[in-house]
């Protein structure tokens, strides 16, 4: 069997004395797109800490493509996993071109500067998330759908084989958030880089993503389809309210509307 | 103005500035008279000022870049962690108790005490992981700068009066060297730090968009910024060691520079450098003769002089500057 992008086996972690995840497994084959739900506090954030590798697990494996997290150097994981965050403080005036090639800083030689496999890279992310256009402008006076293009750019020109959205599009209109969220579908589809997302928004989340994991109180809930996972059931028993789970009419989209008056 | 004519002029510059403070001096303008032994003497004396301003002055503008990489801080400066009280209370016991030493006691203090002064800024802001997070470090720096001059003023108020006038032309900064070794010795010092910063400076690019984004692009983050840390103690402990406490240079330099020709490390580090090298060194010429055959201190030059102006250039610059 092909080793899963990621894979986790008993992962205990947390900060200080508190324990935030508590014996996750799970796996995310390769070429996969799942969206990573749950509420406020169950774990979610810890978990990708633990998966890029920023917070060390007091027990349990991270295995990314079948090798263990720890064996590869910042270098080779830089080269293997994208991150984009949920809004990156970017405090100086890099021009969007200088930004993306930011992607690049692993690769770059240290002395010869920018090779012209550097400069394609950088190239082909700009055009994958439409900021070429933006190439000279500062990353600083953009708005914040442009900016987050440009900061998944430069995820992708990592050329990760596995990319990874912190809350990505939480804070975008609904169109920006369409837009980044095709821009990561075409390249699950058309390039077969693994994404897992994590969100508040169950209608985007199981209208892109065909696997959902549900995490509540530091563990896995559930793991499976949109229509296996989201039930009002488990929703209410995992968010403590009551939601409704509906058909779009038109193209049968699931669709969830939290009950606001009884 | 585009990068390529801050090069222009930084480098049709690089002759002008040191011939200018080899012509002027507090003894009088023009050349001394290479036939004599006076003239010879006065000559070398000029020429050591003029490479102890170059290389001050890119040991500070250089220690600012990479503090303000780090820190993410516009207000970041080469004495943000306390390397400035340190230095200057390591300075104070020398000069008030240290009379029996020779040229390298005071600096060799001031080194020393600047130093551990970092050490101890760094040690209090790690959280339980060892790692010192941003705030901690601006926070504990200034804590630590504030004891450091609590300390220094009681012994100043208990110094005789001879030792306060010397403490405080020590913390005014000066550039007439004491001994060319002592000059050589902060060179080195301060050409291995650049040229060790400047090949970082993909890290520094990276730091800039905090430190976890730095970790998911590949940076090993404990140790580049640990090696930030240090290399912009050593630098900017050498340079306060040999010519005491110049402010401005190293908080206002990094600003104009990256308004004018961006933020890449790789560029703006060696673009930094050299013109805070100038700018301290054409500084120092003025010091030397506005009032001949009286000195100003050049700190004072560097912040009545230097002050309009940059502030002029960032105003021109707002919107590529950091203060936008």
């Amino acid at each position: 069997m092909k080793p899963g992008a990621i894979s986790l086996s008993g992962v205990t972690a947390g900060y200080g004395t508190r324990t935030v995840l508590n014996g996750v497994d799970f796996e995310l084959e390769e070429g996969g797109m799942a969206a990573l739900l749950g509420p406020n506090g169950a774990g979610k954030s810890t978990l990708f800490r633990v998966i890029t590798g920023l917070l060390t697990p007091r027990a349990g494996t991270v295995r990314l493509f079948g090798r263990e997290l720890e064996s590869f150097s910042a270098a080779e994981r830089a080269g293997l996993v994208g991150v984009v965050p949920q809004e990156m403080e970017v405090p100086m005036p890099f021009s969007v071109e200088a930004f993306v090639m930011m992607g690049r800083t692993a690769r770059i030689s240290r002395w010869a500067g920018a090779s012209r496999a550097d400069h394609e890279a950088v190239e082909r992310a700009m055009a994958q998330t439409d900021v070429t256009d933006l190439r000279n402008r500062s990353i600083t006076e953009l708005s914040g759908g442009e900016r987050q293009r440009a900061v998944v750019a430069m995820a992708l020109a990592q050329e990760p084989r596995l990319i990874l959205l912190d809350e990505a599009t939480s804070h975008l209109d609904i169109n920006h958030r369409l837009d980044i969220m095709r821009i990561v579908e075409r390249l699950n589809r058309e390039q077969g880089v693994t994404v897992l997302l994590t969100s508040h928004d169950l209608n985007l989340a199981a209208s892109f993503c065909p696997c959902i994991l549900l995490m509540d109180h530091g563990r896995l809930v559930a793991q499976g389809s949109p229509e296996e996972v989201l039930t009002e059931a488990r929703l209410r028993e995992v968010y403590h309210c009551d939601i409704r789970v509906r058909r779009d009419p038109e193209d049968g989209a699931m669709a969830f509307f939290p009950v606001i008056r009884k | 103005m585009k990068a390529k004519t801050f090069w222009i002029v930084l480098l049709a510059l690089t002759p002008v500035v040191p011939l200018l403070g080899l012509l002027a001096g507090s003894s009088g303008l023009g050349l001394p008279d290479w036939h004599t032994e006076t003239g010879r003497a006065l000559l070398a004396l000029r020429l050591e000022r003029v490479w102890a301003g170059l290389i001050v002055g890119a040991a500070l503008a250089a220690a600012g870049v990479v503090l303000q990489a780090l820190l993410r801080n516009p207000l970041a400066e080469p004495y943000v962690l306390g390397v400035s009280g340190g230095s200057a209370l390591g300075a104070a016991a020398a000069i008030l108790f240290g009379a029996a030493g020779g040229v390298w006691t005071v600096p060799f203090a001031a080194f020393a005490a600047g130093a551990a002064t970092l050490a101890l800024v760094v040690r209090l802001a790690q959280d339980d992981q060892g790692v010192p997070s941003i705030y901690g470090l601006l926070l504990s720096g200034v804590i630590v700068s504030s004891v450091c001059s609590g300390l220094l003023m009681f012994m100043l108020s208990i110094a005789p009066a001879e030792g306060i006038h010397n403490v405080l032309w020590w913390m005014l900064g000066n550039l007439q060297m004491p001994s060319r070794p002592l000059l050589a010795a902060c060179s080195a010092l301060v050409l291995a730090g650049l040229a060790a910063a400047m090949a970082l400076a993909p890290e520094w690019n990276a730091l800039t968009l905090g430190s976890d984004t730095a970790h998911h692009l590949g940076v090993r983050t404990k140790a580049a910024v640990a090696a930030g840390l240090l290399l912009a103690t050593v630098i900017t402990a050498s340079a306060v060691a040999t010519a005491g406490l110049i402010g401005f240079v190293g908080l206002v330099v990094p600003h104009v520079v990256r308004s004018l020709i961006g933020p890449d490390h790789r560029r703006l580090l060696p673009g930094a450098a050299l013109a805070g090298g100038l700018f301290l060194a054409a500084c120092d010429t003025l010091a030397r003769t506005v009032l001949a055959p009286r000195e100003i201190p050049v700190g004072v030059i560097t912040a009545l002089v230097g002050g309009p102006f940059f502030l002029w250039i960032l105003r021109q610059r707002r919107k590529a500057g950091w203060i936008g």
